[in-house]
């Protein structure tokens, strides 16, 4: 009984975890090539959710093709706040760069608030209550496919910025910016790139949460919090470390439920954080300065 | 000409008079006193704008209705007249619109304010000028634990609907005989969700029922209530008792269904089970959990003076009356009997003496059920200033996605569904 509790709830760990993750990476490829602190992350990824909702409503399209029109949505609106927000506060004071991204994060969530009112939306699809059995557990369908996008996103992450010429040119941007653009990179289309996919993945999570999670205004508070956590956790802008990272907070939290008390998931957690920053100040897999 | 300055001073003076009296008697039916000033402090602005409308109608329609009737009959039919405060929802406003409503606006009492925080405030500074403050719709049972004497809450508060709760189960049990025995506890982890606990604990303790799991969690930043749920279904409660805001509702009945947690009883405390975004989003999944509540559509045909006056206020406004209106426009009828008795009393002129007398009468008033619209036994008050004859409804959601009311049986329109079926055997 124990560990069959024990592995069911490392299981359940590592599939929110996949949801953190997904808002994690985009997260932290924004900081990792822009050096940019993006607040309104977790709102972009509320947008990815309401794209999915009302895709699936209005349309009758399935979470998993309306994570690709969240993601090509968010995607364009990123490019949009880049080139009007982001782009003039490069190389401004850092808290100029905090006040920005917070006015953007404003702007969505009250915005949303402001044309769809404060209503709390669900969305329930024919296999919402469908379990698949893993052999040693049995896990909701939902929270297993936002586990598998993730992966699959992470694999298209690597690819993206392994295999292709503006994965190249993204790399060499996050290295250096100045060197960068006199080796002919168009800096400021790599930084439209670059914000637009990692919104666009956040939106992506978005979507997928959205299969278990209630749908409002202000549901991207928590998941951007614990998002921030897992990029620092997992070393500052590698993409790879924030996956992990969010794993590691989804698998502490439901863990440490399980066996201390489940009002302290939280506190554990964040615990942990704190003694791996401690122990290793620039996060999992990061590179030290 | 010192003369006929005299003759036009004196003409102004009768002139003056005689406008004044004929104004009172058009007003006032020719009493000594046309008008009585009451303050009512609600929050009028800011994010809890809308209830505050809807709580001004209450209050409205009340007034309109007693000033037709021919007013406070007692005081020569002197109409009520009321001078509103905007505490915008802050405690601090609204004890500084109750200092302004008695100290410049002079009013005979004071009637509000909607949140347990302002009214702690509003009913501070009433106190201390000994003003009479009427409170018709806050539910926080420190309230009424201050050993103030001018302080009359006519709802019931939050330990009244807990201890109500418990009778509820034994009345299952009794008529049901569903052998209830153990409880669990899940709740938010603020104020709020931590004092409805406690409540719960120690009344469900009293009634002989047994906690075996309490677990909270923090609404804030909830993203999943897995393992919450875990722990529940692993204590196998025959009844789970919740306290939730919206969102942590849904993720907690979708969970509950999602691990196959059917207690034989899931009762609920208002908050976000009885939202209506709960209510159209949760679908049929919230089927059959029962809820606590103040009001119900229901009752329109439950209570005959309820329907005559919600098809006037509907007339007039629109819309149904609500457990927030139909509260409002209670206190105002609980305060009006006791100005017709007050005015036996003591006159209104005298603001001082008519508050005592106010006061005596609200201390000495006894009102039956078919005096006022709520499914309350009367309102009493006891030496705290609580209305001791009041209660709550148990309400359960139906197949048709909306809340019927189950208990008390006086006003039940429904038998209820026992036990709480299992998920597997739903349409």
């Amino acid at each position: 009984m124990e560990a069959e509790a024990v592995t069911s709830a490392i299981v359940d760990g590592l599939l929110i975890g996949g949801a953190y993750a997904l808002v994690a990476m985009g997260l932290a490829m924004i900081w990792g090539v822009m050096e940019i602190i993006n607040f309104a992350h977790g709102d972009f990824m509320m947008l990815g959710a309401l794209a999915a909702y009302y895709a699936f409503t209005l349309m009758g399209l399935d979470p998993l093709a309306g994570g690709v029109l969240a993601f090509v949505m968010v995607f364009a609106l990123g490019v949009g706040v880049q080139r009007g927000v982001i782009n003039r506060i490069l190389d401004a004071p850092l808290l100029t760069q905090i006040a920005a991204t917070f006015a953007v994060l404003l702007i969505i969530r009250y915005g949303v608030q402001a044309v769809l009112g404060p209503y709390t939306r669900r969305l329930v699809t024919w296999y919402q209550d469908y379990y698949v059995g893993l052999g040693f557990t049995t896990v909701p369908l939902s929270k297993l496919l936002i586990f598998l996008v993730s992966l699959v996103i992470l694999a298209l992450l690597y690819i993206l910025l392994n295999r292709t010429d503006m994965g190249i040119a993204i790399r060499a941007t996050s290295q250096n910016r100045m060197v960068a653009q006199l080796m002919g990179i168009n800096v400021s289309r790599v930084y439209d790139v670059t914000f637009g996919i990692g919104v666009g993945v956040a939106a992506v999570g978005g979507a997928l949460v959205a299969l278990f999670y209630p749908i409002f205004p202000e549901m991207g508070g928590f998941f951007a919090l614990i998002a921030f956590i897992a990029v620092v956790l997992g070393g500052f802008g590698n993409v790879y470390g924030a996956y992990v990272g969010g794993l590691i907070i989804g698998v502490t939290e439901s863990v440490s439920a399980l066996f201390i008390e489940p009002a302290l998931k939280d506190v554990v957690a964040f615990l942990l954080f704190i003694l791996i920053i401690m122990i290793k100040p620039t996060g999992l897999f990061g590179r030290g300065e | 000409m010192s003369q006929s300055r005299n003759l036009a001073l004196a003409a102004i003076v009768v002139l003056v008079i005689v406008i004044v009296a004929a104004v009172a008697f058009l007003r006032g039916g020719g009493g000594e006193v046309s008008e009585i000033k009451i303050g009512v402090i609600l929050p009028l602005s800011g994010r809890l704008a809308e209830t505050g409308a809807d709580l001004r109608r209450g209050i409205e329609f009340a007034v309109d209705e007693i000033n037709s009737q021919g007013g406070v009959k007692a005081c020569g039919g002197a109409k009520l007249t009321v001078v509103y405060g905007d505490s915008a929802g802050k405690p601090e406003t609204g004890a500084a619109e109750a200092e302004r409503l008695i100290s410049q606006e002079g009013v005979i009492a004071l009637v509000g304010a909607y949140q347990s925080s302002v009214t702690k405030t509003a009913s501070e500074v009433a106190e201390r000028y000994q003003v009479p403050f009427i409170n018709p719709d806050s539910t926080s049972p420190a309230l009424t634990e201050r050993g103030y004497k001018w302080f009359f809450r006519v709802t019931p508060h939050d330990e009244m609907f807990a201890a109500q709760q418990a009778d509820f189960i034994d009345w299952l049990n009794q008529k049901y005989g569903l052998n209830l025995r153990t409880f669990a506890i899940i709740h938010e982890d603020t104020e709020w969700g931590s004092k409805v606990a406690e409540a719960w604990k120690k009344y469900f303790t009293q009634h002989g029922y047994t906690l075996v799991e309490e677990v909270s969690y923090h609404a804030a930043t909830v993203t999943s209530l897995d393992s919450e749920v875990q722990k529940l279904k692993a204590a196998n409660p025959d009844i789970l008792l919740a306290a939730s805001y919206i969102q942590d509702a849904i993720l907690l009945v979708q969970t509950m269904k999602a691990q196959n947690f059917a207690p034989k009883v899931v009762l609920a405390q208002d908050a976000g089970f009885i939202n209506p975004s709960y209510v159209s989003q949760v679908g049929k999944d919230g089927w059959y959990i029962f809820s606590r509540e103040v009001f119900s559509p229901d009752l329109i045909d439950k209570i005959p003076r309820l329907k005559e006056v919600n098809d006037r206020y509907k007339k007039k406004y629109g819309v149904d009356l609500n457990g927030n209106s139909a509260r409002d426009y209670t206190g105002i009828w609980v305060l009006y009997y006791a100005l017709e008795d007050a005015c036996k009393k003591a006159s209104p002129s005298n603001p001082e003496e008519f508050r005592r007398a106010l006061r005596d009468s609200l201390v000495n008033l006894q009102l039956s059920p078919d005096q006022i619209i709520m499914p309350w036994k009367g309102v009493k008050f006891d030496e705290k200033g609580q209305n001791i004859l009041g209660q709550g409804l148990i309400v359960q959601m139906f197949e048709d996605g909306k809340y019927h009311v189950v208990y008390p049986e006086d006003f039940a329109v429904r038998e209820p569904v026992v036990p709480f079926p299992p998920w597997s055997q739903r349409g």
